[in-house]
């Protein structure tokens, strides 16, 4: 019997939840494109876990479509006057939650690819093109592990997956011609930076790796792509520049950092031509991962 | 060799507390704690340094490394003296009457 009619509750913003190296947060939406953009975004982050922070954008309603708050644990963060700087300020925000959970490990600013569990860590100052090459080894068949934070677990003695959206600077577009065309109004969400998933350069997420090779890159003009072999105390000491929190732990990130590099082949990287630049990589990877095979029992 | 060489010859240099080593392959990396400054040490650097225990005196140090190493004694002193200097200067090496507050 049907005593009145009910109305059903309005369909809300979706709340789901990501982990990125520990570091679980939630993401509540209410703009639906926008919502498609973090979700594709973080999809390799997709978890179940309880967040220790909550992220929620809102429009504001009194003005133009194209502004939002964000909220960060419920504390208005930022008035956005375009959805692009909402989306660098969320990434920003997921880079620093990311840094602040993994204080005693050691974490580098260095990005990583891998191939059967092998992974090669590329390690630089920020601009000196880390994620370019990153997506340009995804496109040669490696798999995306990061483009911002290596975070090496003790435990394990691997490089753990922080699959984030790959930043491509406005610069560096023409080179991945296989990105598919913004769609129309999808700009509304791109400033300098587009993030790209690894599926949209034809590659994947990877997995825990074995850190097999490090790599300082340096665009160098006209220079062929080149690999220059360093002592392991030089890469430790370049890697040590780069890491994150380095000395709150005292000794302990030195130990890790060596321990990380006992198995790696390091290397300078000489390049001017990207694609060069990732066929000189993953060929010296895959030279690696062939001598494992043929050495382990 | 002039006076202040040969005084450094006699005397025994050693490490001082806090600076923490980490091995790679034959080199070192070295955390000074007090000043939180990492210095990359060499294959030679690493040598010279390790071997100073304060037990045994430069010049003891140098004839050990040149017996192994066919470079000829003089050469070897020289070096050693030189990459003396350079690990003093960065703190990472006290020489007889040469302890500073840290």
């Amino acid at each position: 019997m049907i005593d009145e009619d009910i109305p059903l509750p309005a369909p809300g913003p979706v709340v789901r939840s990501f982990t990125c190296l520990g570091f679980a947060f939630s993401l509540t939406v209410d703009d639906p494109d926008l919502r498609a953009v973090f979700h594709t975004a973080y999809s390799g982050c997709a978890s179940e876990d309880v967040p220790m922070t909550s992220f929620r954008v809102e429009r504001i309603a009194e003005t133009a479509e194209d502004c939002f708050s964000l909220y960060i644990d419920d504390v208005l963060a930022l008035d956005a006057t375009t959805r692009a700087s909402l989306v660098d300020r969320v990434v920003w925000e997921v880079n620093q939650g990311v840094i602040r959970t993994r204080p005693h490990t050691l974490l580098l600013h260095a990005a990583a690819v891998e191939l059967e569990r092998r992974a090669v860590v590329i390690s630089a100052r920020s601009g000196a093109g880390k994620s370019t090459l990153a997506a340009a080894l995804v496109r040669a068949g490696l798999r995306y592990l990061t483009d911002e934070a290596v975070a090496f677990d003790p435990d394990t003695g691997c490089v753990v997956p922080y699959p984030k959206p790959i930043a491509l600077h406005q610069d560096v577009w023409s080179l991945f011609p296989e990105l598919a065309p913004m769609a129309p109004g999808a700009s509304r969400f791109v400033s300098t930076v587009r993030y790209v998933i690894p599926a949209e350069v034809g590659g994947s997420v990877g997995a825990a790796s074995t850190p097999a090779i490090v790599i300082l890159p340096r665009r160098v003009p006209s220079s062929n792509a080149r690999l220059h072999p360093l002592s392991r105390a030089r890469a430790a000491m370049s890697l040590a520049q780069q890491a994150f929190s380095f000395l709150d732990s005292g000794t302990e990130a030195l130990k890790l950092l060596a321990r990380m590099l006992q198995g790696c082949d390091c290397y300078r990287l000489e390049y001017d031509d990207l694609e060069e630049a990732a066929r000189v990589i993953s060929a010296e990877l895959r030279r690696r991962v062939d001598t494992s095979e043929k050495t382990s029992p | 060799m002039d006076d202040l060489r040969a005084a450094r010859m006699v005397s025994r240099p050693r490490r001082p507390a806090g600076i923490e080593p980490v091995v790679l392959d034959d080199e070192i990396i070295a955390l000074d704690t007090a000043t939180a400054m990492l210095h990359h040490l060499n294959v030679p650097a690493a040598v010279l340094w390790a071997a100073c225990d304060g037990t045994r005196t430069l010049g003891e140090i140098a004839r050990a490394i040149a017996a192994g190493s066919d470079q000829s004694p003089a050469a070897v002193e020289a070096q050693v003296l030189d990459l003396v200097d350079a690990l003093v200067a960065r703190d990472l090496l006290t020489l007889d009457g040469d302890d500073r507050e840290r």
